[in-house]
Parts: C-alpha cells; sequence; structure tokens
C-alpha cells in the first residue's frame, strides 16, 4: 500500500548478492529516512519496555553483596560495585531516555545516552557470575543508532505552537539513512554464525547427534527446579524422547551457520527469520528461557525494508480519519 | 565505522576459532550458550530448606542469592560451596536472613541424573551437606 508521501524507495531490479560482490557499495546504497528512523522507534521502544520491566531488578542491584560482583565489559575495570545512587540513577534514567529516543527528541544527546544507560544496564545484569546473552543484539542495535544521526530525521514527534504534536515530513532518501540498517542486520547474522561456531569449537561436530542437547536440556530444567525456578514441562517431557533431539540439534546449527543466507533478501531471508524465530521458540518451550527480543522479532527488523511497515501504519491510520470524515 | 563495528562483534568468534578458551564478555560474546559437556549425570550445588517435619523445600533465586536469575543464583552457591565452608556459612547465614519461615537452611551439593530427574525419579543420587543454620522466620 502507497499513500501520498511514502516512505517508500523504489525497489531496486536485484540486490540478490549483492552484499557478497560489493559489500562497501551495498552497505552505502541509499535508503529512505523512515527506514531508519522505523528502527529507532522499534529499538528505542523495545530498549524503553525493557528498562520499564526490569526497573526493579536494576534497583535491586544496589542490594547485592560486594563479593558476588564479577564485572564484564564496559564494568570490567571497576573492582567494585557501582555506587548504589549511580545504579538507581541510570535505571532510572533508561526508560525516560528511552522514550525521547523514541520520540526523536534530542537525538544526537538522547541516542548516546540512551545506548550508554542500556549497555551499562544489561552489563550490570551480566556482573554477578553468569554473562547473559539475551540482551546483546539489542545493545548492539542501539549502539549503532546512536552512531547514526540521521536516525532522527523522519518520525519525530514535535509539538507545534498550537499544542497540537505533528510527525515532520521525511527528506529525501540517502546513504546515511541506509547503512545504519543493513550494519544492524550485518550485525544480526554475525551474532549467529558466533554461535554456531562456538558449539562446533567447543562442543565439536558430536553435538550434531543430539546427545548433548538433551543432556543440557535435561540439566536446564533440573538446574531451575533446584533452584526453585520454573522450568519447562514440555522439554522435561520431551527428555525421554531421545530421537527428537539429534534433528532439532541439526536444525540448530543449520540456523546458526546458516544466518548469511539472510544478507541475501527475498525469501531467502524472510525464510531463515522464520527458522530463527522458531528455534527461539523451540527454546522458551524446551528449556523455559525467554530471547525476548528475537522473538518480538525486532531483532531481525533490520534485514527488512521498514519504510514499507510505515507506509501501512500511515495507510491505516488515513483510512481511519477518511472514515470518520 | 562500519567496519569497525563488523570487527568488534565478529572478533569473538575468529578469536574463539583460534583458542576454545576466549574469554565471554558482554555485548561483544562468543555466545557459548549450550555448549556444555552434556554430562548425564551431574552435581549441582544449591541451598534447601529443610523444614521441622522434615521436609526438603526448594527456595528461590530471589532467596538464595537477592537475584531474579537462577544462573546467578546457581553460581552464587556454587563459588560459595568451591570457596570452603566458611564461605559456605555466610551464604547460608544470608539465606537464613532472608527466609520468613522456622526452618534448618542447608547449603548442600547434590548428584542428579537428569535423564532419570526428568523421567519423574526427583530424588538425588547423592546429597551431601556444606553448611547449615537455623532461619527464625
Amino acid at each position: 500500500m502507497t499513500v501520498p508521501g511514502s516512505a517508500t524507495a523504489p525497489r531496486p531490479a536485484t540486490n540478490r548478492g549483492a552484499a557478497a560482490r560489493d559489500p562497501v557499495a551495498w552497505l552505502l546504497a541509499p535508503a529512505p529516512a523512515a527506514r531508519l528512523a522505523a528502527l529507532r522507534i522499534l529499538v528505542g521502544g523495545y530498549a524503553t519496555v525493557w528498562a520499564i520491566v526490569r526497573l526493579p531488578a536494576h534497583l535491586a542491584h544496589a542490594d547485592q553483596v560486594a563479593d558476588r560482583w564479577d564485572p564484564v565489559g564496559v564494568l570490567a575495570p571497576l573492582s567494585s560495585p557501582p555506587p548504589d545512587a549511580g545504579v538507581v540513577a541510570v535505571a532510572v534514567a533508561a526508560p525516560l531516555l528511552g522514550l525521547l529516543l523514541v520520540a526523536g527528541r534530542g537525538f544526537r544527546l538522547t541516542g548516546p545516552l540512551c545506548a550508554a544507560a542500556v549497555l551499562v544496564l544489561a552489563s550490570l545484569d551480566s556482573s554477578w557470575g553468569q554473562v547473559f546473552h539475551t540482551e546483546n543484539l539489542m545493545v548492539l542495535h542501539l549502539v549503532i543508532l546512536a552512531l547514526a544521526p540521521g536516525a532522527a530525521d523522519a518520525l519525530v514527534l514535535r509539538r507545534r505552537a498550537s499544542g497540537a504534536v505533528q510527525a515532520e515530513p521525511a527528506p529525501a532518501p540517502g546513504p546515511r539513512y541506509g547503512w545504519p540498517v543493513r550494519l544492524a542486520g550485518v550485525v544480526v547474522v554475525l551474532t549467529y554464525l558466533v554461535t554456531g561456531i562456538a558449539k562446533l569449537r567447543l562442543a565439536g561436530a558430536g553435538w550434531a547427534d543430539g546427545e548433548a542437547l538433551r543432556n543440557l536440556v535435561a540439566f536446564d530444567n533440573v538446574r531451575k527446579a533446584l533452584l526453585g525456578d520454573a522450568y519447562s514441562p514440555v522439554g522435561t517431557g520431551l527428555v525421554e524422547h531421545a530421537w527428537v533431539f539429534a534433528p532439532l540439534a541439526v536444525l540448530t546449527l543449520a540456523v546458526e551457520l546458516g544466518a548469511w543466507v539472510a544478507l541475501l533478501g527475498g525469501r531467502w531471508r524472510t525464510a531463515w527469520v522464520a527458522a530463527a524465530w522458531l528455534f527461539h521458540l523451540g527454546v522458551l518451550v524446551l528449556m523455559a528461557i525467554v530471547f525476548a527480543y528475537p522473538l518480538t522479532g525486532i531483532a531481525f527488523a533490520p534485514l527488512f525494508r521498514l519504510e514499507v511497515l510505515v507506509d501501512r501504519v500511515r495507510g491505516l491510520g488515513a483510512a481511519r480519519g477518511g472514515r470518520r470524515g | 565505522m562500519s567496519a569497525v563495528v563488523v570487527a568488534a562483534v565478529a572478533a569473538p568468534g575468529v578469536r574463539m576459532l583460534l583458542s576454545t578458551g576466549a574469554p565471554d564478555g558482554f555485548p561483544l560474546s562468543t555466545y557459548p550458550m549450550f555448549t556444555g559437556s552434556g554430562d548425564r549425570v551431574v552435581e549441582m550445588p544449591t541451598v534447601v530448606a529443610v523444614l521441622p517435619d522434615g521436609e526438603v523445600e526448594r527456595l528461590s533465586p530471589e532467596t538464595i542469592a537477592g537475584t531474579d536469575q537462577v544462573v546467578q543464583a546457581g553460581v552464587t552457591v556454587r563459588r560459595a560451596v568451591a570457596a570452603g565452608p566458611p564461605a559456605a556459612r555466610r551464604l547460608c547465614g544470608r539465606v537464613a536472613d532472608r527466609l520468613d519461615a522456622t526452618a534448618t537452611v542447608a547449603v548442600v551439593v547434590e548428584r542428579h541424573d537428569v535423564v532419570a530427574w526428568a523421567a519423574g525419579d526427583r530424588a538425588p543420587l547423592e546429597r551431601r551437606t556444606v553448611a547449615e543454620c537455623e532461619a527464625g522466620g
């Protein structure tokens, strides 16, 4: 659907394999401002909700005993936990900065500040003895957005003198709106590739026979039960059916090591995204582990022409406005 | 700038190709999830409450380690057990302070056959008590 003032750029005849043929030209190809702005809203919106939902847990870091401190990432240089007041300030600021980022207000300041706050909070979550892998992509995407000043050139809410809130018209397509989104897509692919490499390197090709996966699913659920947490009755029940785990292991490796096909675009991309989403659904069902960022689909958003989504939303709004009129 | 980001995200994978000892980090990670040995019989340290009638009650990650993250609670117990009885007793005392019940708090190491557990055999193959203390409720 296209509406007046459409954000959609003309679709190139074909870009199949363009990323491999000439990666620089592919990366720097022009894109509509709405594509990058839509990514800003999706990723920023997710980060805002994450910061609100996790606020109690983030505030609880201030009460942790110091001997559990095992810092990672940007917090690695700290020999002891950050001061309680600092933890509370960042935890409270993050959702507010997220809202400003979504609105596109003061982006040159709020974009980097929001990315920094979420980076610190997610690092803090992982600095007590166990590194989590559920928020990596969100943080990496926020950092990329923070480095892209064009992210707030479109779909910015501004208050007019009349008091009405209105979105500004989008500028012409350009390279500055394309590379951050494509880079975010490449990062998606890389994280899955590295995950697949880790399995082959650390567990060996034998991981594909399913035995290790079966025991890991069983172990994860037993651990949750022994430590008083909710575990998956489906995963626990499936452990008795050993034959299931070989195909699951092969499919897992196929999704991870085959992630590069997402950069081909079109049906290859869509099929891979569907497979990756089903993989995370399987992890949720079998192990009660929630990878919320990919499960919401937002992790995969950079792989799509998001301006189409913007047009559809605008089209729906226009249709509703027309009916009222 | 894009090349720097791509290199940074890919670097942990390249490091792991060169050495399996490459450390994990955040947000630049080696993503070592689900790469454990996958042993069927495992030792799992945990903290339980033994009620006056002898019943063993499982405690939440919040009670064990003041966190909502089960894996971090497990790591906390594992490290306390590995550090020796004084550290295990300190952990026991902290858990007892958080517990809102009259019970004996026990830091234990349980051995389980995880596949048998999934099939319904929930009793540990072995339970070794490392530290005990009283919670007053």
